[in-house]
């Protein structure tokens, strides 16, 4: 009888409901749902020579990162989840990420005059220098705002955006003030839109400017300072605000950004009161086979973050952009110059040339050749008196001058990448690298290193399908961990498998029970947009960059199953 | 005008709900002398543990050590600070005289990789290893003011601890625990020895561009071990007020090249869940 009973309900239910889902089916003709995901699990082994122990691990064997992000569009709509596992997280990811859930999602709505989005968001302001939010999975870097954002396109060629959240830290939700409230407002201008004179003018001008204030809670905070407790009087309203411009005339291409923040007192520049700045300018120019640009940053002070007690990659407000190239090739990237928010004034260049067929030069197949620069000096900072240290918490911590280089090099990287191909199916990539790196101030340890590196790969296509890639690669310095050679071997074959072996042989450590080999051995299959890799080797302790923003990645050994897709 | 609406509203809109900024003119702050917290210091309050992590390779480790040097200053007899050297800044390096020491222990590497405590980084410490301002533990411009966060906690026993040196180099330590109000929860005792005047290498940096070696720095309150494992014993199980019990342990200074006349014993009782630190006390030097 109780069943009968259920059956008529559900029965009468669906009746009823029909209509309303077919009509629903109607309304959402047109919507679609795109996708991505990736999952990276290790199993990890214990490696007595690498220091791996049970404890470093702390007994966690097997770790996965892993996410997954759905977005739903109908016309002007959309909506999107991301939900990530850290159970727990892999090494060298920060631990208060252990766990798992939906730190992002959000809800927007799009027409010709406003663009409004609630929940998470990325967004940028210019180059960065005064707000940027984004997510870097290999980071682990996500400093997303939560809140509300705001975008007017009230004219042809202005925007205005407005954001008002808080920045995602961990897991930890947002209550109490226990972090900053971010506001910001941003107008960009292209004036060849906006004035019709300027319509068809070759040169092309957009200017921009921003303003965002952080709010934290907290007006005071203690200090021992000898006998004495120091109490300091903290901004509760942190501005940072700057202009931009963006010129172009033909291959030439201008662009421009000065930020200019408040007193800002936090743990990372010791609690000074100094207002920060910083300049970025960028100058290319590109015609046929050639393509030049210089650029140049001052950084003074201008770290901006959601919370002043953080000292790590989490909750900054503004992005301080990188000048030196970021290298793929395993020994390149051995030393990569992490950006110094506390202070830094670097110049870069870089010039390519592209020699044509047939020419005098190219030769039959053409030749391109690639020169880049980049040097990154410590300010010069002086003492506000004789009694003031320099950074002393409780002052202005120091003077400095409009673009002062310092003596201290931290960085300096000059290379040469000559690219040519050899017949039809050779092609080869040759690398000359010297790198100035001080270990001490990018990482707090070991002194400056300097080294020279050279690198070849070598690609062949064996037929239309199989190609064969082989990477010989060199390191030398007197310093840190000695001598490094590395090779690659990996064979593809199109348009799914892949399968290689890699070895980095650290030959001329002063520690001879350290002239260890890091191999890696890799096989991966892809289908359509998924993406199965798996490896198994011992990776060498270092960090990562990307952008300027670095990781620490510990010593490890170990099985790794990597998945990635899309839909 | 209808674009002038159609700009300003939204741009005066966006602007109005985000202008603030505060601009704080010198003098940033006040003084007063610790003094005015710490004397006449109030016997039934909880002791404090500050644990500093660091190494000798990491940079900012020598002012942090002075920072946690003046707050045991400043707390006589409320303060206590283990320094403990574990993780890559602490470990010796191959062929470089200046950086052979190896000051790292079991206990201090146990608790260096402990998930929870979150030290990711030099230097970093933990007070009672209690959380302060959602973190368990923190760089040192927030030590004071969890050390001040905790002045005030009550005292929930009493810890003597006495030690005897023998002529064949056996440390022994004798601990009283004394529970002066109930608790709830499992409790453990950690019974470690510490030892000041060790002399090696000191990565130093005072900002921005000097980088000097301290080639003779003086490391006080290292960590040399657990006398009874890196988590200690556990003594009690939800005690209640008046409960008390003595331990004795021991330990062979034969062979190690630590200085008697140099170390101390410290003790702490923690939570055996969340570890917290309850109560904390220390001998004077060991000796002979």
């Amino acid at each position: 009888m109780k069943k009968n009973l259920i059956v008529c309900f559900g029965a009468a239910a669906l009746t009823l409901l029909l209509p309303i889902v077919v009509r629903s089916q109607e309304a959402l003709k047109g919507s679609e749902i795109h996708g991505s995901m990736q999952a990276d699990a290790t199993y990890y082994l214990t490696d007595t020579k690498t220091g791996i122990t049970d404890t470093t691990l702390a007994g966690k064997l097997i770790r996965m990162n892993a996410f997954t992000e759905v977005n739903y569009s109908l016309g002007n709509f959309t909506a999107g989840v991301r939900f990530e596992s850290y159970l727990p997280p892999l090494t060298g990811y920060d631990v208060q990420y252990n766990g798992t859930g939906a730190p992002y999602w959000y809800a927007s709505y799009k027409n010709d005059f406003i663009d409004v989005t609630a929940g998470n968001f990325y967004e940028q302001f210019g180059n960065g220098m005064i707000l940027r939010t984004y997510q870097e999975w290999t980071l682990g870097y996500d400093n997303s705002l939560r809140g509300l954002r705001v975008k007017f396109t009230p004219y042809h060629g202005i925007t205005l955006k407005g954001v008002y959240g808080v920045q995602r830290y961990y897991w930890e939700p947002y209550k109490d003030y226990n972090r900053g409230i971010v506001k910001g407002a941003d107008a960009d201008f292209f004036l060849n839109d906006i004035f019709t004179g300027m319509k068809d003018a070759r040169l092309k001008l957009t200017l921009g400017g921003s303003f965002v204030s952080d709010y934290q809670q907290g007006a005071t905070k203690e200090f021992t300072s000898g006998t004495q407790i120091l109490t300091l009087t903290l901004p509760e309203n942190v501005a940072c605000y700057g202009g931009r411009f963006n010129l172009n005339l033909g291959g030439f291409n201008w662009q421009t950004e000065y930020a200019h923040k408040i007193n800002d007192p936090t743990a990372l520049n010791n609690y000074i009161y100094k207002s920060g700045n910083g300049l970025f300018t960028n100058l290319s120019w590109a015609s046929k086979g050639i393509g030049l640009s210089v650029m140049s940053k001052w950084i003074d002070n201008m770290s901006y973050k959601s919370d002043r007690r953080d000292t790590k990659n989490m909750v900054n407000i503004n992005y301080l952009p990188a000048i030196t190239k970021e290298h793929t090739y395993a020994l390149a990237s051995m030393y990569p110059y992490s950006t110094q928010p506390n202070g830094e004034v670097g110049i870069a260049a870089a010039a390519t040339f592209h020699f044509a067929k047939n020419s005098w030069l190219g030769g039959k197949t053409g030749l391109t050749v690639a020169a880049n620069f980049s040097q990154v000096n410590g300010l010069k900072k002086t003492a506000l008196n004789d009694t003031t240290m320099i950074g002393q918490t409780g002052t202005e911590g120091y003077k400095s001058s409009f673009y002062g280089f310092g003596d201290e090099v931290y960085y300096q990287d000059a290379n040469l990448e000559v690219s040519k191909k050899f017949g039809k199916k050779w092609k080869g990539i040759f690398s000359y690298l010297y790198q100035t790196y001080n270990k001490l101030i990018i990482e707090g340890h070991e002194g400056t290193i300097y080294s020279n590196i050279g690198v070849a790969d070598i690609s062949w296509n064996i037929t239309k399908k199989v190609s064969l890639r082989g990477e010989f690669q060199g390191l030398w310095t007197k310093q840190d961990k000695g001598n490094w050679v590395a090779g690659l071997a990996e064979l593809t074959v199109s348009p799914s498998w892949f399968v290689s072996v890699m070895d980095q042989y650290n030959y001329g450590n002063d520690d001879t029970d350290q002239r260890l080999n890091y191999y890696t051995f890799s096989a991966g299959y892809t289908h359509h947009s998924t993406r199965i890799a798996v490896s198994y080797g011992r990776q060498r302790e270092g960090i990562i960059c990307v952008g300027g923003v670095c990781r620490y990645v510990p010593a490890t050994n170990g099985f790794t199953l990597t998945v990635t897709s899309s839909f | 005008m209808k674009t002038l609406i159609k700009i300003g509203f939204p741009a005066l809109m966006i602007l109005v709900m985000m202008m603030a900024c505060d601009k704080v003119e010198a003098p940033y702050y006040t003084s007063r002398p610790l003094n005015n917290d710490t004397t006449g210091a109030d016997t039934n309050r909880r002791t404090i543990l500050l644990e500093d992590y660091t190494g000798h390779l990491c940079t900012n480790c020598a002012p942090a050590a002075t920072v946690a040097r003046n707050i045991q200053e400043a707390f006589e007899n409320k303060v206590f600070v283990i320094a403990v050297h574990a993780g890559s800044f602490a470990r010796p390096v191959p062929g470089n005289a200046l950086y052979s020491l190896d000051l790292r222990s079991e206990a201090g590497n146990d608790w260096y990789g402990y998930s929870t405590f979150n030290i990711d980084q030099n230097p970093k410490g933990m007070v009672n290893r209690r959380s302060y301002n959602g973190n368990i533990s923190f760089g040192t411009s927030e030590w004071t003011g969890a050390v001040l966060a905790d002045t005030a906690l009550p005292k929930i026993a009493i810890l003597t601890v006495k030690n005897e040196f023998s002529a064949d180099s056996l440390l022994t330590a004798k601990i009283g625990v004394k529970f002066l109000s109930s608790y709830s929860g499992n409790v453990t005792l950690t019974v470690c020895i510490l030892e000041d005047e060790i002399y090696g290498g000191q990565k130093n940096i005072i900002p921005p561009d000097s980088t000097p070696e301290i080639k003779r720095y003086r490391f006080m309150h290292v960590l040399r071990g657990s006398m009874n494992g890196s988590w200690g014993e556990q003594i009690a199980s939800n005690p209640a007020a008046g409960f008390a019990l003595n331990k004795v342990y021991t330990a062979d200074f034969e062979g190690k090249g630590w200085v008697p006349g140099h170390c101390s014993v410290i003790a702490f009782i923690s939570d055996a869940e969340t570890r917290e630190v309850l109560h904390v006390a220390k001998s004077g030097e060991i000796g002979l």
